[in-house]
């Protein structure tokens, strides 16, 4: 029997890579953006929604659970950036940021549980970001959603350890993505060199890490955060 | 899909029951006495004979699919004083059953 996913940020990036990746490993893939996708395949199902828009998520939710009547996983990619200096930072980017985010990866992770509980099974695996831990200059705003982003999930694995369902997050080093478009070549430089592996994070080493995440062997790994990279 | 129930006592009346079945649905695991005769003075979620947590998570994650499927209503049963136990809505099936014919209205 074909497995669900849920995956955010669809239209373009890691979050397409992932759809298509899941959807060759024969999952059901059901995927939102703001815009429409042109990605077509009869295991793909795409919702026109805004992340933190809690009628749009929770109606997406219900789809799933009407059609596909289950759901296994959940990938919360979706996420903005803006490289900034805390103190010129306005306060709409700030609120732009958190809502995609936190209350974003909330929202779907609220209301993928709710499938998810009823048969004592699932996998949620969140977004993070080396930012955090390297406490990146410029991206002050960035790091700091997505700690709230890593110890929500480790409080939501703990909510969740008792139905069996399992809460982590991967933080990815740079990838050639629209997300880091705008970062100058130089700091981009000094970013990696701080990674014990410095180089550019690919595609493959997320699907990787989510690959891992998603596995029936690991059944007994939650509320933890992989950085890629050699991050700590 | 049936059609919602033409009067309010019938609607509240559905309501009752709907939530009756969640519980006695989830009674099946638990099998606690206090939960076999449900009346709208049960405790649900209000101190030692209450559920605890999860099951109290998974009673309420059902009831909002049985008010779907049975009313064609979607409703998310999030409220701020869920775990204020004075004024949790979930503290007895009566409380717990004005809370949903609310939420369904203003859905």
């Amino acid at each position: 029997m074909t497995r669900t996913v849920v995956i955010t940020g669809t239209r373009k990036g890691i979050g397409r890579y992932l759809s298509e990746r899941y959807l060759a490993a024969g999952w059901t893939v059901y995927g939102c953006s703001r815009d429409e996708s042109d990605l077509a395949h009869e295991r793909y199902r795409h919702f026109a929604i805004d992340v933190a828009d809690e009628r749009g998520v929770a109606g997406m939710l219900r789809a799933v659970r009407r059609e596909a009547r289950t759901l296994d996983a959940l990938i919360n990619n979706a996420g903005i950036a803006s490289m900034n200096a805390a103190v010129l930072t306005p306060m709409a980017t700030v609120e732009r940021i958190f809502r995609t985010n936190v209350f974003g990866t909330f929202l779907l992770c609220r209301e993928a549980a709710k499938l998810m509980i009823p048969k004592r099974a699932g996998r949620i695996v969140n977004f993070a970001t080396v930012a955090t831990p390297l406490r990146l200059e410029g991206e002050a705003v960035y790091a700091a959603s997505k700690a709230a982003v890593e110890n929500f999930t480790q409080v939501f694995a703990r909510e969740l350890g008792g139905y069996n369902i399992t809460v982590n997050a991967i933080g990815p080093t740079p990838v050639d993505t629209d997300l880091i478009r705008g970062v100058a070549d130089d700091k981009m430089e000094r970013l990696i060199a701080r990674q014990c592996l410095p180089r550019m994070g690919k595609m493959e080493d997320v699907g990787n890490a989510v690959d891992f995440f998603l596995k029936p062997e690991s059944d007994f790994v939650t509320g933890q955060v992989v950085y890629l990279g050699g991050v700590f | 899909m049936p059609s919602s129930p033409a009067t309010p006592a019938e609607h509240r009346s559905a309501v009752v029951d709907l939530i009756r079945d969640a519980i006695a649905e989830l009674n099946e695991e638990l099998d606690y006495d206090h939960l076999r005769d449900v009346s709208e003075t049960t405790v649900i979620f209000d101190g030692d004979e209450a559920l605890d947590s999860l099951s109290l998570v998974s009673l309420i994650v059902d009831i909002e699919a049985r008010v779907e499927e049975s009313f064609d209503t979607e409703v998310v049963l999030a409220s701020e004083k869920a775990m204020s136990m004075a004024n949790s809505p979930y503290r007895n099936v009566g409380s717990l059953v004005e809370f949903v014919l609310g939420e369904m209205s203003a859905a």
